[in-house]
């Protein structure tokens, strides 16, 4: 078979591929997302209990590597009779590695509203949730964009590490492909320029929100 | 400018100071502070940078806390934050019963850019819950028409110039109907040519109202203007007080003689 009959004929699993690196990335995010408050909010407690948890948690996460935090879930928690399928672990690996992320960039949003926000509310006797909610949180999130933005594309190239854990994403299906056939060349290249047709243009994306928006 | 101020404001209430103490470290802002300000008096603190001037501001909103000392505000009494926990619930209650009689404008304006001009002025009375929506958005209207900007209620903070956007920090504090209300340099950031529009709302203010004021200024004409009483501070405690004619043109202590020597020389 020709190289070109042969990138034909691949073509189809290798976007069933890129179709799941681009779902896992949107569920992790969605998880990292949510989660990330929480998270952000123990860190940023006023009880010295509650922000050493959030610091501990950040810690734990940001300090270990994300393929061995994927194998504690698919190795470590079935020992505890919870199995999950591949995608879910995937899904909850990457989630939860980005979650100790997000929740710093939250608080570095947190931390960029001045004072002078905080004590305006005061002034007019606001109570601390609708500070915080109508406030503070609209302030801060406006320069989070564009490094959760960065995230998420960050996040979308560390799908390939689900590969670790049996899901067949693009990098998987690449070297599946590649031990039938043994058309190495070929195939990274493909995969290679999938990969850069998603994150080039959302990589001009985020320098277009970084400059419309500035950065934490 | 109309002359009078349309909408009611709160009729001034007495504050008080007792012997507040207020220390970082081993800096001593305020050294056993003692004064009284009666309803509806005008008192206008001025002095050198780090006198403690603005801290009496900040105090009475605790965002500074006392060390000790007792500020009272009509019947809300703030205390410094305490130890035990029913003592700190009790600096807590007083603390927000005393932000229910005071309104402040700062420096700095501090309005919120993510809100348009017009929910800066309902966002407080909202949730205060003192008025039906409708009764809070024809006030905070009214609020607007009177300080020039009734056609920026649609418009955000920082599409407005310095003036204008402190002229709706001043709308913004009257809209809590503040017993008293506390200015703190409030001209300090404009440029030269808007601080003629704002110190002549508050004048505006003064006249048509009966609200306590304190004005934290380097505005000594119009502090003469409009103040019933003159304090003048440094480090930390009074050095001399009285009516403005008294403290500016036949002031008793050499302290006061020597700074209001030094504006002079600087041309204010």
């Amino acid at each position: 078979m020709s190289n070109t009959s042969y990138a034909w004929s691949v073509l189809p699993a290798l976007l069933r591929g890129l179709k799941v690196s681009v779902e896992a990335t949107g569920l992790s995010m969605a998880l990292a997302l949510i989660a990330g408050v929480p998270v952000c909010l123990l860190r940023i407690s006023r009880l010295r209990a509650l922000r050493v948890m959030g610091v501990a948690i950040i810690s734990v996460i940001r300090n270990t590597p994300l393929l061995a935090q994927l194998y504690v879930y698919f190795y470590v928690l079935p020992e505890f009779h919870i199995e999950l399928s591949p995608l879910v672990v995937g899904v909850l690996g990457l989630g939860t590695h980005f979650t100790a992320y997000i929740a710093e960039t939250y608080r570095a949003g947190y931390e960029s509203v001045p004072a002078g926000q905080w004590e305006a509310a005061a002034a007019l006797n606001l109570g601390r949730v609708i500070t915080l909610g109508r406030i503070v949180a609209p302030q801060a999130l406006r320069p989070t964009i564009p490094v959760l933005a960065n995230y998420l594309l960050a996040m979308f190239k560390d799908t390939s590490v689900l590969t670790a854990v049996t899901v067949t994403e693009l990098f998987g299906a690449t070297i599946s492909l590649s031990n039938e056939s043994f058309r190495f060349t070929l195939l990274y290249s493909m995969m290679g320029l999938l990969y850069l047709a998603v994150c080039y243009p959302a990589g001009r994306i985020v320098a277009l929100l970084e400059r419309r928006l500035g950065s934490v | 400018m109309t002359a009078k101020l349309a909408p009611e404001t709160a009729a001034g209430i007495p504050v008080e100071f007792r012997d507040v103490c207020k220390r970082y470290g081993d800096h001593v802002v305020l050294d056993e502070l003692s004064f009284a300000v009666s309803p509806g008096e005008r008192v206008v603190l001025i002095g050198p940078s780090g006198s403690g001037k603005t801290t009496v501001l900040r105090c009475m909103m605790g965002f500074e806390r006392t060390d000790s000392g007792l500020i009272q505000i009509g019947d809300a009494a703030v205390l410094p934050s305490g130890r035990g926990r029913a003592q700190q619930r009790r600096a807590r209650a007083g603390l927000r019963a005393a932000r229910d009689h005071v309104g402040m404008v700062f420096q700095q304006f501090n309005l919120f850019p993510h809100l348009t001009v017009m929910q800066n002025l309902t966002i407080g009375p909202r949730h205060s819950r003192q008025a039906s929506h409708a009764e809070i958005e024809q006030r905070a209207r009214s609020l607007l028409d009177d300080v020039g900007l009734a056609s920026k209620a649609e418009s955000y903070p920082g599409q407005l110039s310095g003036g204008q956007q402190q002229r709706v920090a001043i709308a913004r504090a009257l809209a809590m109907r503040p017993a008293v209300m506390l200015f703190d340099e409030v001209t300090s950031a404009l440029d030269p040519e808007t601080v003629g529009e704002v110190l002549g709302l508050i004048r505006r203010i003064a006249e048509s109202s009966t609200m306590t004021m304190l004005l934290v200024t380097h505005e000594m004409a119009f502090a003469a203007e409009v103040a019933d009483r003159v304090i003048f501070m440094e480090q930390g405690v009074i050095v001399e007080q009285g009516p403005p004619a008294q403290v500016f043109n036949s002031p008793q202590e050499e302290r006061t003689r020597r700074f209001l020597r030094r504006l002079d020389d600087k041309g204010a």
